[in-house]
């Protein structure tokens, strides 16, 4: 008989000793290091009584600290709590359908042999090309808002506001102060309520941040 | 005093078993030896039905057969009347794997088990006699001595159509507790047949999607189904205290704002039931009348933890029972 522990050992078996594997009822998470800040590949999963489904949605994430240590804090104290594993920037790619019996680990080793496949090759790719968080910096300045809300995890000008004055932009004054205006606007919507009070915090908090930090 | 009550009880175990006593010499010097525990001796003198009842678990582990409140909830037990009129066999339900399972449990969980199964109706309890039985489910006795995994069997057995839904909220973070026993891969199968029926049919080009954009249209007026994302068994929580329940499909309609803050235009709950008389369960009647939710799963990839949706519409898509045909799509509710 086998357990979600059974099934843990072999992800970490096909993924490699230096990888973490939480196995959760609705997902797999696969933590690794790259360039010194910790990445993730996040798989769906459903869970039934006898056999697992995988979604076909995979990301790839990665967290850059010097940015999450300045934010998460001010989310977490206003209440703002999206994504479970807290990322910075992600790349979603597809894996295709699976669905494997929980008993048979051999299916177990087959299915996440592929899904390693898939996810070195989309994965790696994306993480080499974002080993800085100048090199986000950049990528994102000369994407439209719409192609960014596919690449900085939410809540996305929240993100933006720490990167700009980590990457000393020009206009990260301009840019908080149109985007505090623009939240308070919004938190009268329960969905973006407490983002108004989060932006003015974090914009107090950046501008207090030297240059060195 | 001690003394007196000790013989008073020796001459009630004399007296009730009576002339099988030389053919059951083994049980009468077990019983004496048990005799010996004055809560016991006393509660027999007071209940002398319990002398029956400790012979139903004469064979079982001390812990068993000395606890009173176990005696007691076994003379309940045997009181019940199964619908053709004859008596619950207490003593099968025992003999098959009970004893088994509350041998291995606390004092405390023995009565709530015992308790719980009083509660029953007497069919259910044969029902779990014959599983209990070796060509059956072998390890469901070991498994109920699990209370989460109690807990579900019991749910379970009052609301069968939705043992799908059930097994799915348990098994949420626990991927060994509804695997660890053949009964539930059985008793959900009809559902995830089910769900495998109707998520095609949802989809772009399937059977049910013409039917259902009319349906959206008519009833919601919600016109433009292909701007909407189709998730399954997507967890929504309902309330500050983190209930949830889970959608078997979910179509989801994100909106981007000029600033990139994401957010859920709408979503439509898709649920799936077996047949037309399968009710929602609790967690998804109490969801229903109510109007955000919070997404709860940990990763659906476009489908982030922590996302609000504030307008909710459910529709009902149900089959003929066998688990292969879908009858109908509908806005109305059992």
């Amino acid at each position: 008989m086998s357990s979600g522990k059974d099934i843990e050992h072999i992800i970490k078996d096909v993924f490699g000793n230096r990888c973490e594997v939480t196995l959760h009822g609705d997902a797999c998470y696969i933590e690794f290091l790259h360039e010194g800040n910790s990445a993730c590949i996040a798989i769906g999963l459903i869970a039934y009584p006898d056999v697992i489904k995988i979604q076909e949605g995979c990301s790839v994430m990665k967290k850059f600290d010097e940015v999450e240590s300045v934010l998460l804090p001010v989310l977490s104290k206003h209440d703002i709590n999206i994504g479970f594993w807290k990322s910075t920037i992600f790349k979603d790619f597809n894996i295709g359908q699976h669905e494997f019996n929980k008993h048979d680990l051999r299916a177990v080793e087959a299915i996440f042999n592929e899904i390693k496949s898939l996810s070195y090759i989309q994965g790696t790719q994306f993480l080499n090309l974002f080993k800085k968080l100048d090199q986000v910096y950049e990528a994102s300045e000369r994407m439209e808002v719409k192609e960014m809300v596919n690449f900085i995890s939410q809540p996305l000008p929240l993100r933006r506001m720490v990167i700009k004055k980590l990457c000393e932009d020009n206009g990260f004054d301009d840019f908080c102060n149109k985007y505090i205006e623009s939240a308070k606007q919004k938190a009268r919507s329960s969905q973006f309520k407490g983002y108004d009070l989060a932006a003015q915090e974090l914009y107090n908090t950046l501008r207090l941040m030297s240059k060195s930090q | 005093m001690h003394v007196m009550k000790w013989f008073y009880s020796f001459l009630l175990v004399l007296f009730l078993f009576g002339t099988e006593a030389r053919a059951q010499k083994c049980d009468l010097d077990q019983i004496l030896i048990d005799l010996q525990d004055a809560k016991l001796s006393k509660a027999f003198i007071e209940k002398s039905e319990l002398v029956e009842s400790w012979k139903i678990v004469k064979d079982a582990p001390e812990a068993v057969r000395k606890n009173t409140s176990v005696l007691e909830n076994i003379s309940s037990l045997s009181s019940k009347k199964l619908p053709n009129g004859n008596a619950l066999d207490v003593q099968k339900l025992f003999d098959n794997g009970l004893s088994n399972t509350l041998s291995k449990v606390s004092d405390a969980d023995k009565v709530k088990i015992l308790d719980r199964i009083n509660q029953w109706d007497a069919s259910k309890a044969d029902d779990l006699a014959r599983r209990l039985g070796k060509d059956n489910y072998p390890a469901l006795a070991d498994d109920l001595s699990d209370p989460d995994f109690f807990k579900l069997y019991d749910d379970i057995i009052h609301d069968p159509e939705n043992a799908l839904d059930i097994a799915k909220r348990a098994s949420n973070g626990n991927l060994t507790t509804t695997a660890k026993s053949t009964f539930f891969n059985d008793v959900t199968k009809l559902g995830k047949d089910f769900e495998g029926v109707v998520a095609p049919a949802l989809k772009p080009g399937g059977a049910l999607r013409s039917k259902l954009k009319t349906i959206l249209e008519n009833k919601f007026g919600i016109k433009d189904l292909d701007s909407y994302q189709m998730f399954e068994q997507v967890q929504f929580t309902y309330n500050k205290s983190g209930d949830y329940f889970i959608a078997d499909q979910a179509f989801v309609k994100y909106g981007i704002d000029a600033d990139g803050d994401k957010f859920i235009e709408s979503v439509i709950i898709i649920e799936n039931k077996l047949s037309d008389a399968t009710k929602l369960t609790g967690n998804q009647s109490a969801a229903r009348s109510i109007a955000e939710y919070t997404v709860r799963s940990r990763q659906i990839s476009g489908l982030e933890q922590g996302l609000n949706a504030t307008l909710n519409k459910w529709l009902r898509v149900y089959g003929d029972g066998s688990g292969k045909n879908i009858v109908d799509i509908t806005d109305e509710f059992r």
